[in-house]
């Protein structure tokens, strides 16, 4: 087997203290590769963990931001947990998500996005059938055993709890619904859900876009004000 | 005999004079002798403390005697002096060689070794030295390891240019250890600065000549996997510790071990510390290969604390007697030549001082007239004990061997032990015979054990290279093939006598090594008379 002629990047051509002032302390990283022994999608298109924060240090932006890879790094924070040098690692890779031209991110997430940000949830789902769905699977679960008392709060004031909705679990997980209701039922908690911009998954987060990340949070702020519920639960 | 009180300390530079120092801050008189190598002028510029006679531009020509009554003789510009010291510690300096045949680049004013560059950097500006803008690439350990205290060295130089110059600065290095002190802070500081650090395994990078005198480096960064191409506009190269130059002759007139390198430790487990084959002979900072400033300083304290030691008597257990019956002595000179500790004085008689004794029984052991006794050794009293056993129960069916293992007490002995303690049992007809030394045993004790009915005799001894004497171990395994042409001489089979090697902690293979010898004579079968 012949190998090609390697193509070199020359030291000249970088500057290599580009991402100097970066926070997540790349520049610590001991290459022991802990990181990518721990991270799901290791080795997938080439790219690992450890090349990141290298190409990084380096300062060699253009050899990543393009790339498939950070956008299928599914941010489980892996890699961060078990560096023993602290380097933010999914913060980074968050980062180099946010330097991609909105327009270039992957296509579902575009579109999601877009959704959220014009509807209050990604899949552009109109309220009538959101809460349809919900009341729906509730009279469902009151057929089982025990749970003939069972019933949802939509937008109730006041409550302990009020919870964010993946939008999955209104399209195709709607069997999901039932194992954490009845969980709830069983504590007899107090919980409702808001009927307007009730989606938890924020691709404002996902794809590194701060600004629609504060307006999606802001949303679910207000929602917590309107209904005066006392605690969040954002299970993200 | 006389004990004298002075220390000799042999060196040019920064350590001897910690030695020194040391040894004047707890009461003891040194001698100092600097070496006729012409910068120990440079290096020592202050006065030393009292009670350090400092004998400048001298260096150690001749020494007789042992420990606590060395005969030294100097010679300082032509003229011979004799001193008596009790105890002799070699501080002499490291030399450093520059390393450019590791990487295939020859000196030129574009590649230039860590001391050259340190040294103008004392003198002149920084900036003066180093182009602005300039690329740096610092050659640090490629093949092989770079010492510490070099890579030490280079990271710090590395961290001033890349902070203090407007150089832009990268560090390539096969491995990057940060295991002295301030290491790993000097290289995440250089990292912070800016300065890019390459470390690349096995693939070692390639390096080509520029037109301009400047040299292009290939290398390939693992982490990325990608291919990286640089112009160094200097290169500055690492350096190996070295024996100084005049260890050879110092090692020669002490009789010293050096080590394969040429320092003055042979490379075995019990040369502890500053320790050297001969008692009250130390060895320190550059001629044990330590290195680095706070290394050397640190190790002149430790040698002043064990020359302390020994000059107080405080260094070893007890001493045993070894008595050399004059009756029977016929100055052959056997155990002149056999001692691995230069113990032995041969005039006016031939005696064994007790000071540089260190108790191996290699002189008992090959004294042709059995002329030298040593107290307390308790092999030949074992060997009686053997022949004294009645009604053996090994003379039994089937025939289990009686065997005899000779052991010296610092491997074979406590193997022993170990298998002991970890509930291993040999099996019956085994009795072992405990010796000082692999070198202890005569062919005359292996003979007898055969003489007391042993079916088979097993001698067991420290490793090659890592005997206490040095030499004991090898005795040993001439020995038992010495033993094994007499038996066969005698039509016994030679295989009955083996010779094997283990250390302390093997007691499972202790244990192993008996059992396989204990199948093999019984196959064998009982010797026969």
């Amino acid at each position: 087997m012949t190998n090609p002629t390697p193509s070199f990047v020359r030291l000249e051509d970088l500057d290599a203290g580009l991402c100097k002032h970066w926070p997540y302390a790349q520049d610590v990283c001991l290459t022991c590769g802990m990181c990518s022994g721990a991270c799901p999608v290791a080795g997938m298109n080439d790219f690992d963990p450890r090349k990141v924060v290298r190409l990084v240090s380096m300062g060699m932006l253009n050899w990543i931001v393009g790339e498939r890879w950070p956008w299928i790094c599914t941010m489980c924070g892996k890699c961060e947990q078990v560096c023993p040098m602290g380097i933010d690692i999914a913060d980074m890779m968050r980062a180099i998500r946010a330097l991609r031209d909105r327009v270039k991110i992957p296509g579902i997430l575009q579109d999601g996005l877009a959704n959220a940000l014009r509807t209050g949830n990604n899949l552009a789902l109109p309220k009538e059938d959101f809460v349809f769905i919900l009341e729906d699977v509730a009279e469902e679960m009151t057929e089982e055993p025990g749970l003939k008392d069972f019933s949802i709060a939509i937008d109730k004031p006041g409550a302990n709890i009020l919870t964010t909705i993946h939008n999955k679990l209104v399209n195709t997980h709607t069997e999901d619904l039932k194992h954490w209701w009845k969980i709830f039922h069983a504590a007899g908690e107090d919980w409702t859900i808001a009927s307007d911009n009730w989606e938890g998954t924020s691709w404002g987060y996902f794809t590194g876009d701060d600004e629609a990340m504060k307006i999606m949070a802001g949303r679910i702020v207000d929602n917590m004000r309107r209904l005066k519920a006392k605690t969040l639960l954002w299970p993200e | 005999m006389t004990i004298y009180s002075e220390t000799l300390v042999i060196g040019s530079g920064p350590c001897a004079s910690h030695v020194a120092d040391n040894l004047a801050e707890q009461g003891i008189g040194v001698t100092w002798v600097t070496g006729n190598v012409t910068d120990a002028v440079n290096t020592i510029a202050l006065q030393p403390p009292a009670r350090v006679n400092r004998v400048q531009g001298s260096a150690l020509v001749g020494c007789q005697g042992q420990a606590g009554s060395f005969r030294i003789i100097l010679d300082q510009g032509g003229v011979r002096t004799a001193h008596g010291v009790a105890s002799i510690i070699v501080a002499e300096e490291a030399l450093y060689l520059p390393n450019f045949s590791e990487y295939g680049l020859q000196a030129s004013r574009r590649v230039v070794t860590l001391s050259a560059i340190e040294a103008k950097a004392r003198d002149v500006a920084l900036e003066s030295l180093i182009p602005p803008e300039a690329r740096v690439v610092f050659l640090n350990g490629w093949r092989r390891d770079s010492h510490p205290a070099i890579a030490a060295r280079m990271l710090a130089f590395c961290l001033r240019l890349q902070k203090i110059s407007t150089a832009r600065t990268v560090f390539m290095t096969g491995n990057l250890k940060v295991s002295m002190d301030h290491m790993e802070a000097c290289c995440q500081a250089a990292k912070a600065a800016g300065a890019i650090f390459v470390k690349f395994g096995d693939r070692v990078p390639r390096m080509a000549m520029l037109d301009d005198t400047r040299v292009q480096i290939d290398y390939h960064d693992e982490t990325s996997g990608m291919d990286f191409r640089v112009s160094a506009d200097l290169v500055i190269v690492d350096e190996t510790v070295h024996a100084h130059p005049s260890l050879a002759g110092i090692a020669e007139i002490l009789r010293l071990e050096r080590d394969a390198t040429g320092f003055l430790q042979a490379d075995n487990v019990h040369r502890l510390s500053n320790s050297t084959n001969r008692r009250g002979v130390f060895v320190a900072g550059g001629s044990r290969a330590v290195a680095g400033a706070e290394q050397q300083k640190a190790d002149a304290g430790q040698v002043a604390l064990q020359v302390v030691e020994f000059l107080a008597g405080r260094d070893r257990e007890s001493l045993r007697t070894v008595d050399i019956d004059q009756g029977r002595c016929a100055r052959c000179l056997t155990c002149y030549r056999l001692c691995p500790y230069m113990a032995i004085d041969i005039s006016p008689r031939m005696t064994v001082v007790a000071q540089a004794c260190q108790s191996c029984g290699l002189c008992a052991a090959g004294c042709p007239n059995q002329a030298i006794r040593m107290s307390d050794a308790g092999v030949p009293e074992a060997i009686e004990a053997l022949s004294r056993i009645e009604g053996n129960p090994a003379r039994s069916v089937p025939f289990t061997p009686r065997l005899a293992i000779f052991g010296c007490n610092r491997s074979a002995a406590l193997a022993r032990e170990a298998a002991f303690a970890l509930g291993h049992k040999l099996s019956a007809g085994v009795t072992f015979v405990e010796g000082l030394c692999g070198g202890s045993f005569s062919v005359n004790h292996l003979l007898k054990a055969f003489e007391a009915d042993a079916d088979g005799v097993l001698l067991l001894s420290c490793h090659e290279g890592n005997c206490h004497s040095g030499t004991g171990t090898s005795h040993a395994r001439k020995r038992c093939a010495e033993a094994a042409k007499a038996l066969s001489w005698a039509g016994v089979e030679p295989q009955r006598i083996h010779y094997g090697t283990l250390s302390a902690s093997m007691g499972c293979e202790f244990v192993q090594v008996v059992d396989d010898f204990v199948t093999r004579i019984a196959a064998l079968g009982p010797l026969t008379r």
